[in-house]
């Protein structure tokens, strides 16, 4: 049997006073935001799909917030991937913190942009699916809610993650092996 | 017994069987018996643990924003019941369309590019916002109040749209894409207005900015002057070096005007296109928004770059027409023109007043738009690098002559 989660925080379902959206948006913002990220990858871009989601959780206040957040989230994310031709923004929307990212130590920061890259590359060869346990869980939802995110059994989750972990690790690896030939 | 399952394993690691259950009594009771087991136990605990870790190395920057800022977004745009129905659905920021994006193509910045470098030491020269990166300069520009009035706009008119997302899952593929393309007429036949929108942040910004760079100056104004003591020499001269300024270049006659466009000194991809094309060229010649990806960010060009069907006179002869920039950019530049080496090729080169930098863009027509890349080059750094160089979008929009 599975843990069946003791819905008492505020990411699950509501009481009768109604879903704490501060804390919500408190404990959930970053982990929406980096699964957002790792979907997208555009941090810009994350950070808004990330707003635009709680935006609307606001608006329509479901019953299950979490599960909610991650569902819009979702698709937005697969909106953003599916275009064929993307769309930069408006100079309004490129944010303060680019600023800050231009003063950061430019070494510092190509590191940085490689591992992410690393990352991507390595994400890039899981199947969609296993891609999207892995980050849920990673985003730090439970097997029920993976589950009901993605249509999958909830014995399967282990499974799925366990595969997904495994290729995700061999083909980071992979890529460093391959990057420590050609330095 | 049979082996404990891989999905199993994980699942306990996971903390996902029930702490008490039978589930979890047997996989205890069996890895503990079971070498195996155990090995495999532990194989999959250093997988999660590593891909746990390699995902770590990939957290975006960023704080998130007030709350308080969430909750005014969520009620700025009026009612909005999730049983509302009818409408489009929208992103919040698709609907930037109306500001003009609505052909928007993809800037193709390549995966290294993004995010990864900043300026280079001296700083790359950038013939609209001098001595900035392109994403520093638009963040400078943009008042706070552009942003806040920019999402008050959109909220107003896609607030309404906003609740559909739920059920544009379950609508069919064919009806999704039916509404994408009613976004784009939308986002085209607003276009006029969306123009306006846009001169209307471009007016703002002009104070703002001038604001922000008086502040950072008289900030700085201990350390130059610190600098200042230590130095000898024509003060203009010493300020620049103190400040990383190149000084100006002399004035080139025209010979110099000349060969420098036709070969640059250094990175022969700014030379003149050998091919160039006379009456077709001009099948190109309108107004366009211009947009460039670039490390590490995306700029832009304020107002609109009007590649003109006249042939500019330095040049005439050559089947070379000349580029208006509205406003004070285009004061500051020394040369710029464009032309076609084919029908369905353009390039086009404005060169900076103070220091004669080119920033040159070739594209290739995509529809009505071009796309292509941009690079810069400056006396300082004769060759474009990584960082001097990016993707870039020409998107055709309405002429606004005087």
């Amino acid at each position: 049997m599975y843990v069946q989660e003791a819905r008492k925080d505020p990411l699950y379902a509501r009481s009768g006073l109604g879903t704490d959206w501060a804390a919500v948006y408190e404990t959930s913002y970053e982990d929406l935001v980096r699964f957002l990220y790792r979907m997208v990858w555009e941090e810009d871009r994350a950070h808004d799909l990330a707003q635009e989601t709680f935006v609307r959780a606001l608006r329509h206040d479901p019953d299950e917030p979490r599960a909610w957040l991650y569902s819009v989230a979702r698709n937005l994310a697969r909106d953003e991937a599916r275009s064929v031709v993307r769309r930069r923004r408006h100079l309004a929307l490129i944010r303060v913190e680019e600023s800050d990212r231009v003063a950061e130590d430019a070494e510092q920061e190509m590191e940085r942009e490689e591992r992410r890259h690393a990352v991507r590359v390595a994400l890039e060869r899981l199947s969609e699916r296993d891609r999207e346990v892995l980050l849920l869980w990673d985003a730090g939802l439970s097997y029920d809610e993976i589950a009901e995110q993605t249509g999958l059994a909830r014995g399967a989750i282990g499974t799925t993650l366990s595969r997904a972990r495994r290729r995700l690790v061999q083909a980071h690896r992979t890529r460093e092996d391959h990057d420590a030939t050609y330095l | 017994m049979p082996h404990i399952s891989d999905g199993d394993l994980n699942a306990w690691l996971d903390g996902a069987l029930l702490e008490g259950s039978d589930e979890r009594k047997a996989v205890r009771l069996h890895v503990d018996s079971c070498t195996d087991c155990a090995d495999r136990l532990e194989e999959a605990r250093e997988l999660r643990e590593a891909a746990r870790g390699i995902l770590a190395s990939a957290i975006p920057n960023g704080t998130a924003p007030n709350f308080a800022d969430i909750q005014q977004r969520a009620t700025a745009g009026g009612a909005d019941s999730p049983d509302s129905g009818g409408g489009r659905w929208r992103l919040g920021w698709l609907s930037a369309q109306r500001l003009g994006w609505a052909a928007t193509v993809v800037l193709a910045l390549g995966a290294g590019w993004i995010g990864r470098a900043v300026l280079e030491e001296k700083g790359w020269t950038d013939p609209f916002h001098e001595g900035q990166a392109p994403a520093a300069s638009a963040v400078e520009q943009a008042p706070p109040e552009a942003g806040a009035r920019f999402f008050a706009d959109e909220g107003s008119s896609s607030d309404a749209e906003v609740g559909e997302s739920v059920q544009r899952q379950d609508r069919p593929p064919e009806e999704n894409e039916l509404a994408r393309k009613e976004d784009a007429v939308a986002g085209a036949e607003g276009l006029a207005a969306e123009l306006k929108v846009g001169g209307e942040v471009d007016r703002e910004q002009g104070p703002a900015d001038e604001a922000a760079e008086r502040e950072r100056d008289a900030a700085d104004t201990p350390r130059r002057l610190g600098a200042l003591a230590q130095t000898e020499g024509p003060v203009e001269e010493r300020l620049a070096e103190i400040d990383g300024i190149a000084a100006p270049a002399a004035e080139p006659g025209a010979d110099d005007f000349r060969s420098k466009s036709v070969q640059p000194a250094g990175d022969p991809w700014h030379a003149l296109p050998g091919e160039r094309l006379a009456g077709d060229a001009v099948q190109a010649a309108g107004c366009y928004r211009l947009e460039f990806g670039w490390s590490p960010g995306v700029g832009y060009l304020p107002g609109t770059l009007d590649l003109t069907a006249t042939e500019a006179d330095d040049w005439a002869g050559q089947s070379v027409y000349g580029v208006e920039i509205p406003g004070d950019a285009q004061t500051r530049l020394h040369e710029a023109i464009w032309t076609a080496p084919s029908r369905d090729s353009i390039w086009i080169r404005l060169v900076t007043g103070d220091d004669r930098s080119a920033f040159t863009v070739r594209a290739e027509r995509s529809g009505d738009d071009w796309t292509g890349e941009a690079r810069v080059l400056t006396p300082g750094s004769p060759v474009s690098r990584g960082q001097t160089r990016g993707a870039v979008l020409l998107v055709r929009t309405l002429c606004q002559r005087p």
